[in-house]
């Protein structure tokens, strides 16, 4: 790392702050970025708006390299009895309150692709940061929750995935049991399978896999896209089994392939 | 997105759980967190 920054100062006649200012941002993930515990996160929502709908329901998002910033999102009806959640209430400010916050109309129509009806947020100041994400979208489905927004305006982080698209995650209407999702690039990855849990003795399987953030269970994974890392950067997987007599082994594998 | 792979599993490994330890390549410039992945031998 520093040979590539020293490289860089040394050889453009200019030097190249966003580059230098992303390096400087790795290196500093590299200090102070640890696992989140997600069993510490106070899941004790402040004050509601009267919701109308009979089961509104919760998540949170966490925002700031550690996740320190915590902002609770909330899905409710204009009338109660509606076929689809319209209203969105989201906790701007993270202050934990949803009273203060004006709510976000969904789309009119169900979006005819997804069939889910889209919340357009738009820029998310995070309270307490200089950062700004943009085209912040969700969008609730029958039986799921998605969002993406361009993470500080760059690059898009999406969620919420699982091992297969039945896990794929969703609010809950008791909001000390609400989700826990991790947008963004800024964090050291992780990763989650898609369709890879079973191998087969003797055979290749091809192991795929999301690159982004763990939630606080399965099916509230957020990730980067296809376009997110360069060439030449992928993850490896290792196998860790036991042969037949009892001895551990392990193969390693580049998951060098992308879709 | 996702990433992949072929795994081959060995001829000689024992069926039942295993773990698939996944993390970004060594000298990648991405930080991560090894990420261990219950999976199954058949």
């Amino acid at each position: 790392m520093i040979s590539l920054l020293s490289s860089l100062l040394f050889t453009a006649a200019t030097p190249l702050p966003a580059v230098v200012d992303e390096i400087e941002d790795i290196k500093e993930v590299a200090a102070v970025a640890r696992p989140i515990e997600f069993s510490k996160v106070p899941r004790k929502l402040g004050k509601t708006p009267l919701f109308q709908s009979q089961q509104p329901r919760f998540g949170i998002f966490l925002f700031g390299l550690n996740g320190e910033t915590r902002v609770w999102a909330a899905l409710d009806q204009k009338n109660a009895g509606g076929k689809h959640y319209d209203l969105l209430y989201l906790d701007r400010d993270a202050d934990g309150d949803l009273d203060d916050e004006k709510p976000i109309v969904g789309a009119a129509q169900p979006n005819s692709r997804t069939h889910g009806v889209d919340f357009k947020i738009g820029s998310f100041a995070v309270p307490g940061s200089k950062d700004v994400h943009q085209d912040f979208q969700l969008t609730a489905h029958d039986h799921r929750i998605s969002f993406k927004m361009k993470w500080k305006g760059g690059k898009i982080t999406m969620g919420l995935y699982g091992p297969h698209s039945d896990a794929y995650g969703t609010f809950t209407t008791d909001p000390e049991d609400a989700p826990v999702f991790v947008p963004g690039y800024d964090r050291p990855f992780t990763f989650e399978h898609w369709y890879s849990g079973t191998l087969h003795r003797g055979q290749d399987t091809e192991f795929k896999v999301f690159v982004g953030n763990r939630g606080d269970r399965t099916g509230t994974f957020t990730c980067v896209d296809d376009e997110f890392l360069p060439e030449g950067e992928y993850p490896v997987a290792t196998l860790i089994y036991q042969d037949g007599d009892g001895k551990e082994r392990r193969v390693h594998v580049k998951l060098t392939e992308r879709c | 997105m996702l990433c992949h792979g072929p795994v081959r599993v060995p001829a000689d490994a024992r069926l039942g759980k295993a773990i698939v330890r996944v993390e970004m390549k060594e000298g990648s410039r991405f930080q991560s967190f090894p990420t261990d992945i219950p999976v199954v031998i058949e």
